[in-house]
């Protein structure tokens, strides 16, 4: 009477090795907790080369984060934070526009004008910028180059 | 702790003369409790310093109350909200940076902790707070909001005011600091920057329930980040996270104002001090008003946690200048509510400061100036998107109503007044004297009733009385007796006063004197609008700081007007334009003809009736031109009367478009206190807001600085206690007393 006893024990083993594994692979169930958003900063450098850099304008699209904050460059033109359009953050765009401080000596060359904090759902922060408008303080436009990079955060 | 330390600090406290701030009566709170550690550092430059526990016994108490202790040496350790049980003292390091940066001296701070280990203390997540009272002077315990600044600049009747709070941290671990705090109801808020030293961060505008997540995710995760979401029209939560020891945080919130023409000048509110509000019992989503230190208790969604009245005394200042360029050579400027100091700088402009560094915020601030001349007509601002062609404008319109002659309608008059327990004292008085007026100016035809309402309702008398001498000197002697007490349950004065059937021929006109401290408007405004028929509500606000939110959105649905009077106040003025008013008849069922122009989508949509010295307000968009002149129709009586206005030559202002939008908010969300779905217009509200960038109920702003994680786990909750405002009872207000 025993050996029926120990085979029962080991299917019942069995069983629970097979519920188990059968649990564990059901879709939806993953232990995993979700990954926090990650937050990060993007730097906005413009290049005016040249010419004093009065005003400019900006148009990004950010893949997935989520625009968080708006911070002002390191220039002290442009020390204020700029300003964004409501409306177009709704359509997942970012538009910038910013003066520079009257008081302030316009800068030329690459500033960085400035930074962008957001917050990635997913950790990336893809993002397509467009749309770069520059102007002197004539009111002047002129082609400026602008680069939005990741900083390195503390 | 080294032994010469405490001996020294022993006789620095000594010398300097701390003594007992706080000696109540035996209490049992919590049942046994543990203290060690010390203070170091010179009394005399810093209120926290000499106090200390040595060892744990009962020894160092010289006092203790159900909420203090007082230690040998005066300090006194404020256990409210810490609730009952075992309590460990123990000190965190509090330190003191000298003029190089470096550390000057190493000061600490009481801490305390709970039995379980919990860092957690001076309530659930809460930080401990010592109390000291050196040489007489009593110093507060230690708060968040060091100091609010308030800059406004109008330009003709359209004010952009930018208030900046500043937090620091005085304590020894990171805090996230919670402020409730009020703005003016019709304000649209449109900028909020963060700032951290030099660094100004903008934030935007998201989705309230996103907002909060993304706080909470950067609050967790150790990066600076403040929140500011709307509670009601004028009540606002701030909260910023991660502020270190130490360390200071501003944030810089603007907005845009219409100002209103009231009675022959523009008025400038600045709120300073959500006063303290009565919740039904039942209901969860009022605002509770709790002791500092009983955070959590109310069971509202929403708390203001108070002072006391001794300890507001030594809170944070306030400081409010405003700059005037009225586009016009200004006339008078008066502030009824403060001392100010007014500069004239030349015939248009002008500057009204209060006194720096002095002022509590604990009433509000009101600032009327008028133009030499006001010009007939609509005074028209004007915002044009150059891309578009689309316009807004803002216009006042103010028809010759003066000219009119003909006799009003009989009137039933309907005087009630808030008896709860926060109209106690001078509020009180202050309606009394404004009643005593009232009857006086009851006219021979007129009916009138007075009833009180606090738990219940009751009245002089079931039905309206005719005035005569004999039931004036009854009504006088009626609101002589009132006594204070009780709960705001105003939707039984409501339905008291609107639901009898009334005689026919009169027009009941009601006049409500309360100072609208309630957390459920919405309620209220329900009642009304179900109620109101075809009565007139004037509501009068009284007191320092009125909800005027609830007793503007009263008056409107009444197709009345409100008018406050502070405390101090007679009353007098207030009550003779209220029945110059009565006594003028109003333009009722109003139209304006835009003459041809493309205007569309105005605010008001329902026009209310038009009184004599209070002009209408119409926010509007339009394709291509303003007209030159608007008709307005109207009926006097059942008479039809039409007056044609020329329009002023509009003025630009950035600001328009905003401001129409929060009109167009406003009048969503009245709607939702009534309509039976209110699903679309709280869509609508959420994306009116976004769009323009604006808070409502439904979105907040946001900024996160990204660039740097501080150290250490996020710490505790530090909520920012209100003073009691100006004039209301704390005990019949906050501390349960008689509410």
């Amino acid at each position: 009477m025993k050996t029926p006893g120990l085979l029962s024990y080991a299917l019942a083993a069995l069983a629970a090795v097979l519920l188990a594994l059968l649990l564990a692979a059901r879709p939806g169930q993953d232990p995993t907790p979700p990954k926090a958003p990650t937050f990060a900063t993007l730097d906005v450098l413009v290049d005016a080369g040249d010419h004093q850099l009065a005003a400019w304008q900006l148009d990004v699209t950010l893949a997935t984060a989520l625009l968080v904050g708006i911070e002002g460059g390191t220039d002290a033109a442009f020390r204020d934070a700029p300003r964004y359009d409501p409306a177009a953050l709704q359509g997942g765009r970012v538009v910038l526009a910013a003066l520079a401080d009257a008081q302030q000596q316009l800068p030329n060359g690459r500033v960085l004008v400035a930074r962008l904090h957001v917050m990635a759902p997913d950790g990336a922060v893809d993002h397509t910028v467009r749309g770069v408008v520059a102007a002197s303080a004539d009111g002047q436009r002129f082609t400026a180059d602008v680069e939005v990079r990741l900083h390195e955060n503390k | 702790m080294k032994a010469s330390t405490i001996r020294d600090l022993v006789a620095a406290a000594v010398l300097v003369g701390l003594v007992v701030a706080c000696a109540g009566s035996e209490g049992s709170t919590p049942a046994s409790y543990e203290a060690r550690g010390e203070s170091t550092g010179d009394p005399a430059t810093n209120p926290l310093a000499g106090a200390f526990f040595n060892d744990g016994s009962d020894g160092d108490i010289r006092a203790r109350t159900d909420n203090y202790f007082v230690t040998d040496l005066g300090a006194v350790i404020d256990l409210n909200g810490f609730g009952q049980g075992t309590a460990t003292f123990d000190f965190g390091a509090f330190r003191h940076e000298g003029k190089d940066g470096a550390d000057e001296s190493v000061d600490e701070l009481v801490v305390v902790e709970r039995a379980d280990g919990t860092k957690a203390n001076y309530g659930p997540d809460r930080i401990a707070a010592l109390r000291a009272k050196v040489d007489g002077k009593e110093f507060g315990q230690p708060l968040p909001l060091q100091h609010t600044d308030v800059r406004g600049k109008v330009a003709l009747n359209v004010s952009s005011v930018t208030v900046t709070q500043t937090y620091t941290n005085p304590f020894a671990e990171k805090i996230e600091a919670v402020y409730v705090f009020p703005l003016p109801q019709d304000a649209a808020v449109s900028d909020f920057v963060m700032v951290i030293g030099e660094r100004r961060i903008r934030g935007v505008v998201r989705e309230r329930e996103e907002a909060q997540r993304i706080y909470q995710q950067a609050k967790a995760q150790g990066y600076r980040a403040s929140l500011m979401s709307q509670e009601r029209p004028n009540v606002f939560t701030q909260s910023v996270a991660n502020i270190e020891p130490q360390s200071r945080i501003d944030v810089e919130t603007t907005y845009f104002q219409s100002l209103p023409w009231r009675d022959g000048a523009f008025e400038m509110v600045v709120p300073t001090v959500v006063g303290p509000r009565f919740n039904p019992p039942g209901s969860e989503g009022g605002i509770g008003a709790v002791a500092a230190g009983k955070e959590g208790t109310s069971g509202q969604s929403v708390e203001v946690a108070y002072r006391t009245p001794e300890a507001a005394a030594d809170g944070p200042a306030i400081d409010i200048a405003v700059e005037l360029a009225a586009g016009l050579p200004l006339g008078t400027i008066d502030c009824p509510s403060h001392t100010v100091t007014i500069r004239r700088t030349d015939e248009r402009h002008a500057t009204v400061a209060l006194q720096k560094g002095v002022e509590v915020p604990n009433r509000d601030f009101v600032l009327r100036f008028a133009p030499k001349e006001r010009g007939a007509g609509g005074a028209v601002s004007v915002y044009r998107d150059a891309d578009s062609g689309e316009g807004w404008f803002s216009m006042s319109i103010q028809p010759p109503l003066e000219q009119l002659d003909q006799k009003p309608q009989a009137r039933e008059m309907v005087f009630v007044v808030d008896c709860s327990g926060s109209m106690s004292g001078e509020p009180l008085a202050a309606c009394k004297r404004a009643m005593r007026r009232c009857l006086g100016r009851l006219g021979e035809g007129d009916t009138f009733a007075v009833l009180r309402f606090s738990d219940d309702a009751s009245a002089l008398d079931p039905r309206p009385l005719p005035a005569t001498p004999e039931n004036v000197r009854r009504g006088l002697a009626y609101v002589d007796a009132l006594d204070t007490g009780g709960g705001t349950m105003m939707e039984r004065g409501i339905l008291a006063a609107l639901q009898p059937p009334i005689e026919a021929g009169r027009r009941r006109i009601v006049t409500f004197m309360t100072d609208g401290f309630i957390g459920n408007e919405r309620d209220i405004l329900r009642a009304v609008h179900e109620h109101v028929g075809d009565a007139r509500i004037f509501s009068f606000g009284v007191g320092t700081s009125v909800n005027r939110y609830l007793l503007e959105r009263m008056a409107d649905l009444g197709r009345g007007v409100a008018a406050f009077v502070d405390i101090g106040d007679s009353g007098e003025r207030q009550v003779d334009e209220l029945f110059t008013r009565l006594e003028r008849p109003a333009l009722a069922d109003l139209r304006i003809d835009w003459g041809g122009a493309s205007v569309h989508c105005v605010e008001p949509q329902r026009l209310p009736d038009l009184f004599v010295g209070r002009p209408l307000l119409v926010h509007g968009r339009v394709h291509g031109a303003l007209p030159r002149s608007v008709t307005v129709h109207g009926t006097v009586g059942a008479t039809p009367q039409q007056f044609t206005l020329p329009v002023a030559a509009a003025d630009e202002h950035p600001a328009i478009q905003k401001l129409w939008a929060r009109a167009r908010i406003r009048s969503l969300a009245d709607a939702m206190a009534y309509v039976a779905t209110p699903d679309e217009l709280r869509d609508e509200i959420r994306e009116l807001a976004l769009a323009h960038g604006l808070t409502s109920e439904f979105t907040s702003f946001l900024a996160v600085d990204s660039s740097e994680v501080t150290a250490g786990e996020h710490g505790t909750t530090v909520v920012q206690p209100a003073p009691t405002p100006r004039g209301v009872r704390y005990e019949t207000t906050v501390s349960g007393g008689g509410r």
